[in-house]
């Protein structure tokens, strides 16, 4: 699976990142077994993961511990990381 | 403003979409001295059922993209309160009108798989671009509007 290591490390970290207030509904940047820096939106932190790390894979996720689906109405099937 | 016009068809309102990578994307491909590659054509059904759009797999492959984030996704199948995980990708999105592509936004969307050969189409446009958008569905006439 891709990024597995990355959301083994966002899910260590995100009780943590939930401790500070400021950090939540912000976007965190994961690269490895490191959180690399909590952006105001997932686009600057997308950017700053190309700029730190290139193509290497990083992931990208919401500092939240209610995270909203996305609904579709019709039987898609997902391709999961 | 750009107005997309068709009959509405077996798979009902189906557009002309154009995928590409994101500008972010276009840079560090550029600094490497790699090349960009060329926006995917894919055909997509508005879906104002789904509140994010979604292309199949293949599209992001062909990209060279790998995914950035994860989304769950509730489908009517799924248990409620287990929803899926799925890959979630940035992309530059354009609509083409009368055989010419309009820039329209950078996005974020998941990878779906499930589309069957005789729908013709291999994405959905969903309420995140129709949020953007105007969209009529004649239905005694049997054709739709879409304008952006």
């Amino acid at each position: 699976m891709q990024l597995a290591r990355e959301l083994t490390t966002f899910q260590r970290e995100l009780p943590e990142l939930l401790r500070e207030p400021a950090n939540r509904n912000r976007h965190a940047l994961i690269h490895g077994d490191r959180i690399a820096g909590v952006f105001d939106t997932p686009e600057s932190a997308l950017e700053a993961g190309y700029d730190l790390f290139g193509f290497d894979p990083f992931l990208v996720q919401e500092v939240t511990d209610a995270p909203v689906p996305v609904v579709f109405s019709r039987n898609i099937a997902p391709c999961r990381l | 403003m750009p107005i997309i016009t068709g009959p509405i068809t077996l798979g009902g309102a189906v557009v002309d979409v154009l995928v590409g990578v994101d500008d972010a994307r276009i840079r560090l491909l550029r600094k490497h001295g790699l090349p960009v590659p060329t926006s995917r054509h894919v055909r997509a059904m508005v879906d104002t059922g789904a509140s994010l759009s979604g292309f199949d797999q293949a599209v992001f492959t062909s990209l060279g993209l790998t995914p950035t984030r994860q989304r769950p996704v509730a489908t009517p199948s799924t248990p409620t309160g287990a929803p899926f995980m799925a890959a979630e990708f940035y992309v530059r999105l354009s609509l083409v009108a009368g055989g010419v592509a309009h820039p329209f936004k950078n996005a974020w969307v998941i990878a779906v798989t499930g589309f069957q050969p005789s729908e013709g189409f291999t994405g959905l446009i969903g309420r995140d671009v129709l949020d953007y958008c105007s969209f009529s569905y004649h239905g005694t006439a049997k054709h739709f509007e879409f304008s952006f």
